[in-house]
């Protein structure tokens, strides 16, 4: 099932430029036919859909290099050896200084507004209803002029 | 005659209402319901057409419920009950009356949450 780098590429959902970087990286490495082309088979397919899919959630090639060693060593997955976990253990301490790092901020956050100062509460004036109902001339006119117009 | 009956009754538990909820009180039962009441009372004055009012309504329920031992919460509602309003010179709703003995010991404002009621009550209970 030989095939050339475009068509790997294409299989891979990425460019010939970037499978010759990963060659030049020692991560794909390739076979030559007759005149000269590099010729891959569905094993590549694997290994670069590996890298694409560790690069994908931010490992490093450096982090991805044992997952593909892993692969053209025969394994079914490249997190199966010891260097792939080693590369998983380094990202869950990753992981666990960030979760507290989160966490301490997190607190801080609630601390603070726990113990912040209130507003004012809320309250309904019975003064200022009255006044947005002009009460004040709807007595007079009842009752009778009992002061100065406007007081 | 039945009117009476109930006054009496609710009086006799010292207006404790049942579970420990919120108690409406009017211009006729506020004597006995929080003046001669055998335990504080915080009385709420508010009115139907204040929303401050609504907001603080969950926040004394639940009060009622934690403190049933130590306080009895009651309502009363200016607009139907204008006599007590008026004595007790409620101009802004809601305002909160804490009652011992007949005596307003403490007065305040304004809807607040349920954090900051319970602290100041837990200062003057």
């Amino acid at each position: 099932m030989a095939m050339r780098i475009r068509e790997l590429a294409a299989q891979a959902g990425t460019s010939t430029r970037t499978l010759r970087y990963y060659e030049e990286q020692g991560l794909l490495p390739a076979g030559r036919s007759a005149n000269g082309y590099r010729v891959y088979d569905e094993h590549h397919v694997r290994v670069v859909r590996e890298i694409r899919s560790l690069q994908a959630i931010g490992f490093s090639l450096a982090d991805v290099r044992p997952f593909v060693e892993c692969l053209l060593a025969g394994h079914d997955s490249g997190d199966e050896c010891p260097a792939s976990v080693d590369v998983y253990r380094r990202k869950l301490a990753y992981l666990d200084r960030h979760i507290a790092e989160l966490r301490g901020i997190r607190d801080q956050l609630t601390s603070r507004i726990e113990n912040l100062p209130e507003p004012p509460p809320p309250a309904c004036e019975l003064l200022t209803a009255m006044r947005a109902h002009d009460l004040g001339s709807a007595w007079k006119t009842e009752e009778g002029d009992h002061g100065t117009p406007g007081n | 005659m039945a009117h009476q009956a109930t006054n009496n009754e609710v009086a006799a538990n010292n207006g404790v209402a049942a579970g420990g909820g919120v108690i409406e009180v009017t211009d006729d039962t506020f004597g006995d319901l929080v003046l001669a009441a055998g335990k504080p009372v915080l009385v709420d004055f508010w009115a139907q057409w204040c929303p401050p009012c609504h907001m603080l309504s969950p926040v004394l329920a639940e009060i009622a419920a934690e403190l049933q031992d130590t306080l009895i919460i009651a309502k009363v509602n200016v607009d139907e009950n204008q006599v007590i309003a008026q004595r007790y010179g409620i101009l802004a709703m809601p305002t909160l009356c804490v009652f011992r003995a007949g005596e307003v010991i403490f007065q305040v404002v304004g809807a607040r949450s349920k954090r900051r009621l319970l602290a100041e009550l837990s200062a003057i209970l």
